[in-house]
């Protein structure tokens, strides 16, 4: 396990790494803001100054900025979304919603926080085994849960009306199987993609595969477990600003 | 990467395998421990023992069968103690009545 936090962790700083180095994904979301705010808007041009063209590479990179942003979710936006949840063991299953609020770290990158709540059936799969060690098989959709998470969700670029994007952050929430009388605090990653398609400008679809790992705490002698599960949700997706 | 992920989802699920389960083989002291019926601790069953109620032996999962005692309970089948060392101290490999049958099988109890 230490392997995949510190992969994930990785993955994590590298996205940041690069989405700091590129001063092309910090520049305003807003595609009408002057390049140099300090530089005159009716300035002549000096009479025998060379003329500076950009570069075919940037002018293309500029392009796809601008169309990058055409169908871009904003500064901050908000997202409701239904679904599905498979658990399993200790891990809640059952139907999943879930609300995203976003804020726009850089072009290309937002910050996505989740509150998902998971309801399944409450019925009894905990047993003493015979080293009589507790332990607990419950299937795909048992189990409640809450998690919140925070992610760094990354849109590429549009394939036709489908704009693809994925999504790696860290969760932590409450879990309880409710005729076990068993619950548990919850750590996880989370690793997600999923497509985003544009409705009207402030309004887009979205649908998105949210894997999750990672451990939790349980009580009535359960102890560290591990979490594995799955999502798969739909909704809608609004721009705030 | 992808090979260690693979490796620890594995890692994850094997390390939550059980032999036994709230319908056949947990440990017990009252049915509510138990999907159907708790045979309470006791010299024939050490530690207690979660069953089932069976007819015939195919009203039992696998790896049990149906024994001619308390009406007809499934218990592990067996060739010998060892396979029954799993249940703990105690436990023996002792030929018992098939429920119904009228022929012996070997089965897992105190």
């Amino acid at each position: 396990m230490p392997r995949l936090t510190a992969i994930a962790a990785g993955a994590a700083v590298a996205l940041v790494c690069a989405t700091q180095a590129d001063p092309a994904r910090a520049q305003p979301a807003n595609p009408d803001a002057p390049a140099n705010p300090d530089a005159p808007a009716d300035a002549p041009a000096t009479p025998g100054a060379p003329v500076a063209s950009a570069p075919p590479a940037a002018a293309a990179a500029a392009g796809e900025n601008s169309t990058a942003s055409d169908d871009e979710i904003g500064d901050q936006g908000i997202s409701a979304q239904v679904g599905l949840a498979g658990g399993g063991r200790v891990t809640p299953g059952g139907a999943r919603i879930a609300g995203h609020y976003l804020y726009q770290l850089a072009e290309r990158d937002w910050f996505d926080g989740v509150a998902g709540f998971t309801f399944g059936s409450g019925s009894a799969a905990c047993f003493r085994d015979r080293m009589d060690q507790r332990v607990c098989s419950h299937g795909l959709a048992d189990g409640v849960g809450v998690e919140v998470s925070a992610s760094i969700r990354r849109l590429f670029a549009p394939q036709g009306a489908f704009r693809p994007f994925a999504r790696i952050g860290i969760g932590i929430g409450l879990a309880q199987f409710s005729d076990d009388d068993v619950a548990g605090l919850t750590v996880t990653l989370h690793g997600a993609g999923g497509l985003r398609v544009k409705v009207t400008p402030a309004i887009a679809v979205v649908a998105e595969g949210d894997l999750a790992l990672g451990f939790g705490t349980f009580s009535r002698g359960i102890g560290l477990e591990p979490q594995i599960g799955f999502a798969v949700t739909a909704g809608a997706e609004f721009r705030l600003r | 990467m992808r090979s260690a992920v693979v490796a620890i989802v594995g890692a994850l699920l094997a390390c939550q395998h059980s032999d036994v389960s709230r319908e056949v083989g947990a440990r017990c002291n009252a049915s509510a421990e138990c999907d159907e019926r708790c045979l309470a601790p006791s010299n024939d069953y050490p530690g207690g023992f979660c069953t089932v109620a069976c007819g015939s032996r195919s009203d039992c999962p696998s790896d049990t069968t149906c024994a001619d005692r308390e009406g007809g309970i499934c218990l592990f089948e067996c060739t010998g103690d060892d396979a029954c060392a799993f249940l703990g101290v105690g436990w023996r490999c002792i030929a018992t009545d098939l429920h119904g049958g009228g022929i012996k099988v070997m089965v897992c109890r105190g």
